[in-house]
C-alpha cells in the first residue's frame, strides 16, 4: 500500500514536475511577450505596368509671343525593392532600403523616325524609429540615389539626395503615415545651375479589409525650385511644384510568404522659369497602373507587417515620374528646339551648318551644330535623350563644341576661315563637353 | 524509510519524466532534418564607394588624320540591392533580385565651367534552380531594367536571360554563368539594338564560416546594329572584361555583415563605316565598402548552399559600358 500510494505520490510529483518542467520550458520559446516581433524581417517585391506620360511645354517672350507645344508617350513600367526592418532594441527599429523603377518609352518624330528611351531612378536609404507596436511610431529618414534628368537641367543624371522626419499612428485596422521632408540634387549640375530642390511633405491611409487584405491612399505635395546663379546678370528665377496621388490594393496568402499588388498612381510636376525677356512654363504629367509580386520573410499578415515588420518607404519627389519625365521637351546642348539667337555662321564640307546660338537658359554663345540637322546627314551621330531632346555625339563627328570666345580666338590664332574650325583636332582647346 | 526511499524514487522519477518530457520537446522545436534550410531568407545590402572612370575616343576619318582625346572622372558610387531565396519544393528555390547602382562624376570643362553628371542602372530578375546544398545547384536567370547608355545614347532598357551552376566543396564554391544581355526595342532609327554574349566565373573560398574572400571574371562580347538608310551601315564590336574581388565579414551573433569590393571593367568599342572608324575605350575603377542586414540567414557559408547565394551582373550594366564621360552632352 505504501508503494501503491508512493507510486501516485511519485507520479503526481513526476506529472508536477513534467509540468513545471514544462511551464519552465515553454518562456524558453515565448519568453518575450506573445507579440515581441522578429528580429530581422522584410521583404523583396518586384513590379511591371503600363504608364501614359504628357508634356506640355511654354516659351514666351517678354512682349511677344508664345510658343507651345507638347507630347504623349505610352510607356513600360519596370521596378522592384528590398526592404528589411531590425529590432535593435525593444521599441527601436532600423529599416535598410533599397529601390529603383524605371520606364521605358517610345517615341515617334515625323522626319526623324522612332526609337525607344528610358526614364529611371532609384534610392538606398535607411530609417531609424522610437516604435511601440500598440500604438505607431517616430523617426527619421535618409537616402540619396540617382534619378534621370528629364526635363529638369541639360546634362547628364544627377545625384540627390533626401532627408525627412515621419511618423505612423496603429488605429486598429487603420494606419496613418506621414513624412516631411527635404530633397536636393548633390553637387551643382553645371556651371549657372547649383541645383535642384524641393521640400515635401507626404500622408498615407492603409485600411484592414481583414489581416491580409490592405488598401492604401497616398499623397505627396513638393514644392521647390532651380538654383540659379549666373554671371550674365540676375539669375532666373523658378519654381517646382509636384503632386503624387496614389492608390494600392494588396492582399497576402494566409499560407504562403508571397502577397500580390496592384498600384494605381498619378503625379503631375510643373516647373516655371523666368528671365528678364522670357519665360517658359513646363508642365508633365503621369499616369501608371501597376501589379506585382512580394516575397515576405519572417512577416505574418499584412497587419501584423504593419506594426511590428517592415512597414516604411520613401517617396523622393525628384524621383516621381513626372519630375523624371520630359518625352518632348527639356534642356540638351544640341536640340534647335533649346537654343535662341540662332545664325549659321559656316557650312562645312560634309554638309553640316555652324551655328552661333545660345541656350534658352543661357547668355553664353556658342557654335556648334543642330541636331536635328545631323540627324538627316549623320543618323548615327544622334540620340535621343531621356529628355525627349537629341543630342549629338560631337566626338564621332570629330567636331567640337565651342563657346563664341574660342571660336574666335581659334580662328585670329590660326589664321584660317571660320567655316574650317570645326574640323580641327577635337582636342585643340583642351577638355570636352 | 519508506518514505525515504519513495522520496528519491518519485525524484528519480521526476527527474526522468522531466528529461523525458524534454526529450520530448526537443523535437518539437527540431523536428526537422538539422540541414533543412528555412522557407525564405534573404538580404538588403547598401554601399557606397569611390569610382576613377576614363575614356579615350579616337576617330579617323579617310583622308583626315586621326583626332583623339581622353578623359578621367573620379565618381562617388552609390548602390544598393535585396535578394530573397525562396525554397518552394525540397530541391528548388526561387530567388528573386532588385538591385541598382549609379556613380555621380564631377567634370571640369575649360570655358565652361564644373559639374556634376550621373550614370546608373539598375535591375529586377529572378533565379529558378534545381538545388542539392550538399553538392551544387543548377538552374535559369532572367532580369530586365534600364541602364545610362553610352556614347551619348539615353537610358536604354535591356534584358538578360542565362543559365548558372554552382558547385559546392566544402571550404570553396565554384559559381557559373553563361548569358546573353540584350536592349529591347531599337533605340534610335539607326541604332536597332546593342547586345552582348556573355560568361562569368566566380569563386567563393571560407577562411571561416563568417568570412569570405570572393573573386570575379566576366567576359562579354558583342555590338551595336546599326540600319542605315543613308548607304551601308556602320559595322561594330563590343567587348567588356570586369573583374571583381571582394572579402565580406559576418558578425557571429548578428544579422548584420560588412563587405569591401574592388571592382575594374574595361569596355572597348569599335564602330566603323566606309568613311571613317571611331573606337570609345572606357575603363572603371571603383573600390566599395557596404552593409548586409541579413534575415533568416546563418553563416555566411551556410547560405551560400542553404540560403541567397545568386546575383547578375548584367554586362550592358558594367560601370564601363554605361560610362560615357563627356558629362551633359
Amino acid at each position: 500500500m505504501m508503494i501503491n500510494r508512493a507510486i501516485p505520490s511519485a507520479a503526481a510529483l513526476a506529472l508536477f514536475t513534467a509540468v513545471a518542467g514544462a511551464a519552465d520550458m515553454t518562456p524558453m520559446v515565448t519568453k518575450a511577450p506573445p507579440q515581441a516581433p522578429p528580429s530581422v524581417t522584410g521583404y523583396v517585391e518586384l513590379y511591371t505596368g503600363w504608364a501614359k506620360s504628357k508634356d506640355a511645354f511654354t516659351f514666351c517672350d517678354i512682349g511677344g509671343s508664345c510658343d507651345s507645344f507638347g507630347d504623349k508617350f505610352d510607356g513600360w513600367v519596370l521596378g522592384g525593392a528590398g526592404r528589411v526592418n531590425y529590432w535593435w532594441a525593444a521599441n527601436a527599429s532600423l529599416q535598410l532600403d533599397a529601390q529603383a523603377e524605371g520606364t521605358s518609352y517610345r517615341f515617334t518624330d515625323p522626319g526623324f523616325g522612332s526609337g525607344h528611351f528610358s526614364t529611371q531612378g532609384y534610392l538606398v536609404g535607411g530609417h531609424a524609429s522610437w516604435r511601440d507596436p500598440q500604438r505607431g511610431l517616430f523617426g527619421v529618414f535618409v537616402g540619396a540615389g540617382d534619378v534621370s534628368s528629364g526635363g529638369i537641367v541639360g546634362g547628364g543624371d544627377m545625384r540627390h539626395g533626401v532627408v525627412g522626419l515621419e511618423g505612423q499612428l496603429y488605429l486598429n485596422s487603420m494606419t496613418l503615415y506621414g513624412q516631411a521632408g527635404y530633397d536636393t540634387t548633390i553637387g551643382n549640375i553645371f556651371p549657372g545651375l547649383d541645383g535642384l530642390h524641393a521640400w515635401f511633405v507626404r500622408g498615407t491611409a492603409r485600411f484592414y479589409v481583414n489581416p491580409n487584405f490592405r488598401l492604401e491612399g497616398t499623397v505627396l505635395y513638393a514644392s521647390g525650385g532651380y538654383d540659379f546663379t549666373s554671371v550674365f546678370g540676375p539669375p532666373p528665377s523658378s519654381d517646382m511644384e509636384t503632386w503624387l496621388w496614389r492608390a494600392k490594393a494588396e492582399y497576402k496568402f494566409a499560407s504562403s510568404p508571397f502577397s500580390v499588388f496592384v498600384t494605381y498612381q498619378g503625379s503631375q510636376t510643373t516647373f516655371d522659369l523666368s528671365t528678364p525677356t522670357a519665360t517658359e512654363s513646363l508642365r508633365l504629367t503621369d499616369q501608371r497602373v501597376m501589379g506585382g509580386v512580394r516575397l515576405y520573410i519572417g512577416e505574418k499578415t499584412l497587419q501584423w507587417n504593419d506594426t511590428m515588420g517592415t512597414t516604411l518607404d520613401i517617396i523622393d519627389p525628384l524621383g516621381v515620374p513626372s519630375a523624371i519625365f520630359t518625352g518632348g521637351g527639356g534642356m540638351s546642348a544640341s536640340d534647335a528646339r533649346l537654343k535662341r539667337d540662332i545664325v549659321l555662321v559656316a557650312r562645312l564640307d560634309n554638309g553640316l551648318g555652324l551655328y552661333r546660338y545660345r541656350y534658352l537658359w543661357s547668355d553664353v554663345v556658342y557654335v556648334g551644330v543642330m541636331a536635328q540637322e545631323v540627324a538627316y546627314l549623320y543618323p548615327a551621330s544622334v540620340v535621343q535623350g531621356s529628355d525627349g531632346y537629341l543630342r549629338v555625339d560631337y566626338g564621332s563627328l570629330g567636331l567640337k563644341l565651342l563657346t563664341w570666345e574660342q571660336w574666335q580666338t581659334l580662328a585670329h590664332a590660326t589664321g584660317v576661315p571660320m567655316s574650317a574650325q570645326l574640323n580641327s583636332p577635337v582636342n585643340s582647346l583642351g577638355g570636352s563637353l | 524509510m519508506m518514505i525515504n526511499r519513495v522520496i528519491p524514487s518519485a525524484a528519480a522519477l521526476a527527474f526522468f519524466t522531466a528529461v523525458a518530457g524534454a526529450a520530448d520537446m526537443t523535437p518539437m522545436v527540431t523536428k526537422a532534418p538539422p540541414e533543412a534550410p528555412p522557407s525564405v531568407t534573404g538580404y538588403v545590402e547598401l554601399y557606397s564607394g569611390w569610382a576613377n572612370s576614363k575614356e579615350s575616343v579616337t576617330f579617323c576619318e579617310v583622308g583626315f588624320p586621326c583626332d583623339f582625346f581622353s578623359n578621367r572622372f573620379d565618381g562617388w558610387a552609390l548602390g544598393g540591392a535585396g535578394r530573397v531565396n525562396y525554397w518552394w519544393a525540397a530541391n528548388a528555390s526561387l530567388q528573386l533580385d532588385a538591385q541598382a547602382e549609379g556613380t555621380s562624376y564631377r567634370f571640369t570643362s575649360p570655358g565652361f565651367g564644373s559639374g556634376h553628371f550621373s550614370t546608373h542602372a539598375y535591375l529586377v530578375g529572378g533565379h529558378a534552380n534545381w538545388r542539392d546544398p550538399q553538392r551544387g545547384l543548377f538552374g535559369v536567370f532572367v532580369g530586365a531594367g534600364d541602364g545610362t547608355g553610352p556614347f551619348f545614347i539615353s537610358a536604354v532598357r535591356h534584358g538578360v536571360v542565362g543559365l548558372e551552376g554552382q558547385l559546392y566543396l566544402g571550404s570553396l564554391t565554384l559559381y557559373g554563368q553563361a548569358g546573353y544581355d540584350s536592349t529591347i526595342g531599337n533605340i534610335s532609327p539607326s541604332l536597332d539594338s546593342m547586345h552582348a554574349w556573355f560568361v562569368r566565373g566566380t569563386a567563393r573560398f571560407y577562411a571561416s564560416p563568417n568570412f569570405r574572400l570572393e573573386g570575379t571574371v566576366l567576359y562579354a562580347n558583342g555590338g551595336l546594329d546599326f540600319t542605315s538608310t543613308f548607304g551601308t551601315p556602320p559595322s561594330s564590336d563590343m567587348e567588356t572584361w570586369l573583374w571583381r574581388a571582394k572579402a565580406e565579414y559576418k558578425f557571429a551573433s548578428s544579422p548584420f555583415a560588412i563587405f569591401a569590393t574592388y571592382q575594374g571593367s574595361r569596355t572597348a568599342t569599335d564602330i566603323s563605316s566606309p568613311t571613317s572608324s571611331t573606337s570609345f575605350r572606357n575603363t572603371d575603377n571603383r573600390v566599395m565598402g557596404g552593409v548586409r542586414l541579413y534575415i533568416g540567414e546563418k553563416t555566411l557559408q551556410w547560405n551560400d548552399t542553404m540560403g541567397t547565394t545568386l546575383d547578375i551582373i548584367d554586362p550592358l550594366g558594367v560601370p564601363s559600358a554605361i560610362f560615357n564621360g563627356g558629362g551633359p552632352g
